[in-house]
């Protein structure tokens, strides 16, 4: 550990944040035993409530009503995605920041979950210790202002290719950055090659897994939503 | 002579953005677009630096570091790996390959000329 910790400063490389540490804890418990995860959950209101939240996301019939129910009946999944929840803001919040000078803020996310017309969404599946999914959906206009910016190019000036170029690329360090995050906590996992379509409307029924969660930031009135979904 | 240095990514944004950090300086860029495409480029062109991304179609980062290491007239060639992958299994993985520097992604612009200056004595562009 002490040759990979000075690898990671030879190269200047910083270290995984914080609430990767968390994760860790809660992946090492993880094969051990689910009365220790539902009562630490289950001791937690605000971790309880949101562990509601994602497993009913669906709308699911019945709804989850108590938390350890969903960690008995669905596995660690669920508990898992809230636990990403932090690496994964980080790596967006991280990238937009580096890549664009631009900071985003997190907002809630049913201030932003309409998005009329078109929208751009870069989809990244993981595979392994951890599956699921990332989507990251912009504006049409907002993801052609993105890709001006890293480009230090007029949006005018950019053509759909180029636009879906740089927003996958921008998808890429996201999800490269959160997945790096999951490694070093122990859930090694591959990432599908990032996928740029566009879509009048994203159903997040469609999602693949038992939980899922939504993040929303905002920068400079443009809103950018993140999705996230786990299937063990 | 300027110096010469082989952009290999297929990310065309990441190969415009490393474009855009050496337009001052006196080098020449090269572009390639997959580890194939990169080892043709430094037969052709014997780059004073390469950087280098690691996920790619046709052959990997990974791949052509690993022949030209193997190969006696390209294994001094400096690489600067760059990845957007900063796990701390890959990062002692892609190391043991001999790199002379690694950047993750992403990345500001001033850090990646940093590496390269360390590297190469880059001189302005005259103008």
């Amino acid at each position: 550990m002490a040759e990979i910790d000075d690898l990671m400063k030879k190269f200047g490389l910083e270290a995984s944040p914080a609430s990767v540490a968390k994760l860790s804890q809660l992946v090492s418990q993880r094969d051990q035993d689910l009365d220790k995860i539902a009562a630490m959950v289950k001791a937690d209101k605000t971790l309880s409530t949101r562990l509601l939240k994602v497993a009913n996301a669906k709308g699911r019939d019945p709804a989850f009503t108590q938390a350890e129910d969903v960690i008995f009946r669905l596995g660690v999944g669920c508990v898992l995605l809230l636990a990403m929840e932090d690496p994964l803001a980080h790596a967006v919040k991280k990238t937009f920041q580096t890549m664009l000078s631009l900071k985003l803020e997190a907002v809630e996310p049913e201030k932003v979950t309409t998005f009329s017309g078109n929208q751009v969404i870069g989809c990244v599946n993981f595979s392994g210790k951890a599956n699921g999914g990332v989507y990251l959906r912009f504006k049409k206009e907002s993801a052609k202002t993105f890709a001006g910016t890293v480009l230090g190019m007029k949006p005018e000036e950019l053509d759909d290719d180029m636009v879906n170029d740089t927003i996958g690329e921008l998808v890429n360090m996201v999800t490269g950055n959160f997945k790096s995050n999951l490694c070093d906590a122990g859930l090694n996992c591959t990432l599908t090659p990032p996928k740029i379509y566009t879509s009048e409307v994203f159903d997040k029924e469609q999602t693949p897994g038992v939980g899922y969660d939504l993040l929303a930031f905002q920068a400079q009135q443009h809103p950018l939503l993140v999705d996230m979904c786990v299937t063990s | 002579m300027p110096h010469k240095i082989l952009s290999v990514d297929d990310s065309k944004t990441i190969r415009m953005i490393i474009g855009r950090a050496f337009k001052a300086f006196d080098c020449e860029i090269i572009e390639a677009a997959d580890g194939q495409q990169g080892l043709d480029a430094v037969a052709n062109n014997k780059p004073d630096l390469i950087i280098l991304d690691i996920t790619m179609p046709v052959m990997t980062g990974i791949e052509m570091l690993t022949k030209l290491k193997a190969d006696p007239a390209t294994k001094d060639i400096p690489v600067i790996m760059l990845t957007a992958e900063s796990g701390k299994e890959n990062v002692a993985q892609i190391a043991a390959l001999g790199p002379r520097d690694y950047l993750t992604k992403p990345f500001k612009e001033d850090v990646l000329l940093q590496k390269a200056k360390a590297i190469l004595p880059l001189q302005p562009k005259p103008a």
